[in-house]
């Protein structure tokens, strides 16, 4: 299950933020400056993840963090969900960005938080992973911004 | 960007301004002007929605931005209501974003999303089931079951799935919503739905419920999802699910954790895997993309969770290999962890891959440098120990990170202790362990270094004790760190000293040595401690010659500003002279059963005194008595003067070795009434507690070396406990103790039971029973002592105390005719009953000691004060028996922890003396009488209390219960 999704900037804005469990917004932003730090351990040869040691959010909960960009996708995971498929699953979500936004960059994802969040809540419901196939999430997403459009 | 429709110049300006602020403080002013605003364009009215809409975006970056946006709140549930999609899609976005499952505003939305949830329109529906998703709580879940489940054969897959998963939420909730068969029944159709998405969040579902110990339940349907992998892998899936040619890879993963938690220990189900495990296997292998790698690290984990086998293992651990030797961490990082799963069934396949492994630590990645440290020492055994410690080592030389170095420096001690081929290598590696890591030797690392070598010694004799000394005095011929320089002189002082006690050459040639050491630059001054402390040793041996040299240096310490030194120099330096009184003395023989004793013993009965009774001695130990370990409690300093020392694995140590020796607790014996005796134990003696630390091991391991009881050792356990002025004080307040010591338990035996208490605490009814027949003991005293007690209280000048008494007598005769068993209430009853009738005096409660009546009286003519006592359990074993005013009673209090106890026990001023879980049992004083208080307490964190007091005097009894009632029910 995923934990918590976060996007963030190269300058520790946070740009998306996602729980997916209750958790209290002062904690939240706890955990979101942790993590914002671990950032830093991040480079381009190093290893994508993170054993959640000290406990950000939960010692037996995983960190798995992918930099695009400018943009830091950073997602926390419990010990069951497999870090390389959320590797991807990022890689997924990129993707998506792109079809979506055509060539997509930090501004889109400021200046749209509806679209971002719906993409990601068609990917990620109550933390678990209930899509991956890019077209089908394409399809849906298109039709809702078509209809949007047309009213 | 497709559409800028709600890009306003106002949020395009907010990011910007907020993009240039350069501190916290410049970003705090623009939002609190930015909130400002929002909130005075809000309340407007006739504001149109889209400019609501516009502004709730701007909300959301407030509040991503760690801000209040609580204003909105309710704006975004108006949204929502919008016939707009966009708008109500915003809406429920704010709403999942903001809101939390316990907002009071949640109950405004039931009413929208009900109608949303029976929409016609798609994408509605879909907006509300995904807020639902977030937002859903117990509150109104059942307000939303019915809406959801109709939408699972919604013609849509986009809702039928996410539907699905709502319903997981749903019966998470609330398990009455959905009957369990219903629950099957529709996984079961999620799982035969014609969509593959759809199927695949059903897969979710089944492993939510594997998850929760459903196992046995699902074992029938791993035929489907065998045969369901089998057809994803086989190409069988429409190619929309492909990623890079890859078919289906999340489903396969899902379906393997699945599969993984069906064959967990289970041969048959597992059987039914294991040829669609390989050939997946083997597919993953063949791709050499990332999500390939996933299937085939996911494959891996199910060959090492299921039952294994062989072929499969040996396939999987190949796999693995490929990770190990990629230059992506990211794969050796996974290699790494999968091994690390193989290696706990078996190492062998994990073994041809060490020096692989061994090369990740080289690794400048934190992740991965600590995984394989897991591993390596997960996979270290006798074998190829040599080769992982020497890298391991090397490590420890070069690293530059300390976290690493300490978690190194554990790991390869662990290793050495553990897998060490000869005893001569486990020193030298433990030496050059030390040389590298000086700076994470702490207490516990150098005790348990010290029990290592103690009883090494002990197994191995002379040897052994020659060889480290050999070893350790070369050592010191080194300039040597100051951590290093304490295990030498440990060493050379314990066990240099016993091995040359008649070697009077080798005696001068280590004290030299040592001496030496003193002059030499010191890091700290407790090293001169120890150094003292190693003389002090060596002086005891008997061919020790060197008394002038060693008694100079006492002499120079004595004066040392150092207290911890000077009290040192001081006590060895009195020392010195018993043990040059002791030269060439006989052996002295013991009497381990202190016949000398009998004849007084025989007079304190005839006196009226109680027989010794075994079963205390076995309530001591259910209650945790010292002897069991760790902590050191051995006569003279279990006195909780020096609670604070820390005697680690030493207090193990002693019990074992005090128990081999029958001899040893009679010296005890005496000592242990010494401290049950001062009545004012709070004035301790100055001592800081450090020094009797160390003093102490000099008489423990000495207990532990020296089989036979000789002068050395007597004279070594006195010094190791309250040394040369103790004595005289021992003397002084000396009682001789009314009846023989009871013999010591089996240790081992305590031992075993406290470890099965702790491993199967509702299961060892057995090993529990020593417990119980004690506490049955208590009872039975309680209503046994006051017919022993009544003699001699009758001639006494108070008739209602009297009249108590003897009503006692009536009540319990009967009770201890008939039945035993009968409970501790009705045992009470009947008193409380017969009082109320016979005795008119009943309002003076002072008087009234064994009644147990809730009336809360407080006798308020005297207010006591009491002092701790400081005693151990077998010394208030021991009073508690003496005593004979027992007052027991259950109260409905506000203690639940054991903080609340000891708040409690600080209140009344007296200290606690053992706490087990939630019993504790505490021991003071009458400041002004010193008549003793005891007190066993047993809460309960739902806040019922049983207590039992036993004092010398029946109105302390009173008083403290009345205060206990007063302030804590």
């Amino acid at each position: 299950m995923i934990k918590v999704f976060l996007i963030v900037n190269s300058s520790g804005k946070i740009r998306i933020r996602r729980f997916y469990d209750e958790v209290e917004f002062a904690r939240q932003q706890q955990i979101e400056q942790k993590l914002i730090q671990l950032t830093s351990k991040l480079s381009p040869n190093s290893c994508n993840f993170f054993k959640d040691l000290d406990g950000i959010y939960d010692k037996k909960c995983k960190i798995v963090m992918r930099f695009f960009g400018t943009l830091y996708f950073i997602a926390v995971i419990d010990e069951d969900e497999s870090e390389l498929g959320v590797l991807d699953l990022i890689q997924n979500i990129v993707d998506l960005m792109d079809k979506i936004f055509e060539n997509a960059c930090e501004l889109d994802v400021l200046y749209h938080p509806d679209k971002m969040n719906a993409l990601i809540d068609e990917i990620i419901v109550a933390g678990i992973v209930v899509e991956t196939n890019i077209m089908d999430i394409q399809e849906a997403l298109k039709q809702q911004e078509t209809q949007i459009k047309n009213k | 960007m497709s559409s800028g429709s709600h890009l306003s110049k106002e949020l395009h300006d907010l990011i910007k301004s907020i993009g240039e602020t350069r501190s916290k403080q410049e970003e705090d002013k623009i939002i609190i002007k930015e909130v400002q605003q929002l909130k005075t364009k809000l309340n407007e009215k006739n504001m149109p929605s889209k400019k609501v809409k516009e502004m709730l975006i701007r909300a959301i970056y407030i509040e991503m931005l760690g801000h209040d946006a609580s204003f909105v709140h309710i704006n975004a549930i108006h949204l929502t209501q919008s016939k707009n999609l966009a708008q109500k899609r915003l809406g429920y976005l704010c709403c999942s974003l903001f809101l939390d499952n316990d907002s009071e505003l949640l109950i405004l939305l039931v009413a929208t999303l009900q109608k949303d949830l029976a929409s016609t329109n798609v994408h509605i529906v879909v907006n509300a089931l995904t807020a639902v998703g977030k937002l859903i709580s117990k509150t109104f879940v059942n307000a939303l079951t019915e809406p959801v489940l109709k939408l699972l054969t919604h013609n849509t897959d986009i809702v039928r799935k996410k539907a699905l998963m709502v319903m997981q939420i749903i019966r998470q909730l609330n398990q009455d919503c959905i009957t369990e068969q219903d629950y099957d029944d529709r996984i079961r159709r999620g799982i035969q739905d014609k969509e593959p998405s759809v199927m695949g969040a059903a897969f979710n579902l089944y492993h939510e419920e594997l998850k929760k110990g459903a196992v046995n339940k699902y074992k029938p349907l791993t035929g489907t999802f065998v045969s369901m992998l089998k057809q994803i892998i086989e190409h069988k899936l429409h190619k929309d699910y492909d990623y890079h040619r890859f078919p289906g890879p999340w489903l396969q993963i899902k379906l393997l954790q699945i599969l993984t938690l069906l064959g967990a220990n289970d041969l048959k189900v597992s059987e039914q895997i294991y040829e669609v495990l390989g050939s997946t296997l083997r597919r993953a292998d063949d791709t050499t993309i990332n999500i390939g790698y996933a299937v085939t690290y996911q494959c891996v984990k199910c060959i090492s969770g299921i039952y294994p086998q062989q072929g499969l293992l040996e396939q999987a651990a190949n796999s693995v290999s490929r990770f190990l030797k990629s230059d992506n961490n990211n794969l050796k990082y996974l290699g790494i962890n999968a091994l690390t799963q193989i290696v706990q069934i078996s190492q062998k396949y994990v073994l041809e891959h060490q020096m692989t492994i061994v090369d990740c630590l080289e690794s400048n990645d934190d992740t991965l440098k600590k995984e394989t440290l897991e591993l390596l020492f997960k996979m270290t055994n006798e074998q190829n120990c040599e080769i992982i410690i020497q890298k391991l080592i090397h490590f420890l030389k070069t690293s530059s990170d300390s976290n690493f170095k300490k978690d190194l420096f554990i790991k390869i001690s662990l290793l050495n202790e553990k897998h060490a081929p000869t005893q001569e290598w486990f020193i030298k590696t433990a030496n050059t362990l030390f040389e590298f890591g000086s700076e994470f030797i702490d207490n516990d690392v150098r005790n348990n270094f010290f029990k290592l070598l103690i009883d090494n010694f002990n197994d191995i004799g002379t040897e052994f004790g020659e060889f480290i000394t050999d070893i350790y005095s070369d050592l010191l011929k080194n300039d040597l760190q100051d951590n290093i320089l304490k295990i030498v002189c440990w060493v050379i002082g314990e066990i240099g000293s016993q091995i040359y006690d008649q070697n009077p050459n080798k005696l001068n040639e280590l004290t030299q040595l040592v001496i030496m050491k003193l002059d030499s630059q010191l890091e700290s001054e407790t090293t001169i401690s120890w150094i003292l402390t190693c003389l002090a040793k060596l002086q005891s041996a008997r061919a020790f010659q060197m008394f002038d040299q060693t008694r100079a240096i006492f002499q120079k310490y004595m004066q040392s500003k150092n207290l911890d030194c000077q009290q040192r120099a001081i006590d060895f330096f009195t020392l010195a002279k018993f043990n040059a009184a002791l030269k060439g003395s006989q052996y002295i023989t013991i009497d381990p059963k202190m016949s000398f004793l009998d004849a007084y013993v025989q007079q304190e009965r005839l006196r009226g005194a109680q027989p010794y009774n075994p079963s205390l001695q076995v309530k001591a130990a259910a209650l945790g008595s010292a002897t069991e370990a760790p902590s050191l409690n051995f006569g003279p300093y279990s006195d909780n003067k020096y609670g604070s020392v820390k005697t680690g694995t030493f207090g193990v140590e002693e019990n074992k070795t005090t128990n081999q020796n029958s001899t040893v607790p009679t010296i005890a014996g005496p000592w242990d009434d010494t401290g049950y005796n001062q009545k004012q134990p709070s004035v301790a003696k100055p001592v800081i507690a450090a020094p009797m630390a160390i003093g102490s091991t000099v008489g423990i391991s000495s207990n532990g070396s020296n089989q036979t009881t000789t002068t050395k050792t007597t004279m070594q356990s006195m010094g190791s406990g309250q040394m040369g002025v103790n004595t005289n004080q021992t003397q002084n307040n000396y009682i001789p103790p009314v009846k023989p010591l009871p013999p010591k338990e089996d240790p081992n035996l305590k031992e075993k039971q406290k470890l099965a208490n702790q491993l199967f605490p509702s299961f060892s009814q057995t090993q529990q029973q020593p417990q119980q027949t004690q506490k049955k003991g208590i009872t039975a005293m309680a209503t046994q002592k006051p017919m022993n007690a009544n003699p001699t209280q009758v001639p006494q000048s108070k008739p209602p105390a009297q009249v108590n008494n003897l009503l006692e007598i009536d009540d319990s005769l009967p009770i201890q005719q008939s039945v035993s068993s009968v409970s501790q209430v009705n045992v009470q009853q009947p008193q409380i009953i017969t009082q109320k009738t016979v005795v008119p005096q009943q309002l003076q409660p002072q008087q009234q000691w064994s009644q147990s009546t809730p009336v809360q009286t407080f006798p308020q003519q005297q207010i006591k004060s009491y002092i701790p006592a400081n005693i151990n359990v077998d010394q208030y074993e021991q009073l508690w028996e003496r005593n004979q005013n027992i007052k027991e009673v259950t109260l409905q209090s506000k203690i639940k922890s054991e903080q609340d106890f000891k708040k409690m026990i600080q209140t009344i001023n007296i200290n606690v003396i053992e706490v087990i879980e939630q019993e504790i049992i505490c021991a003071g004083a009458n400041a002004e009488s010193k008549s003793c208080v005891l007190l066993y307490g047993c809460y309960n964190q739902n806040g019922s209390l049983d207590l039992k007091i036993n004092t010398t005097d029946p109105k302390d009894g009173e008083y403290i219960l009345a205060l206990i009632k007063r302030q804590f029910c």
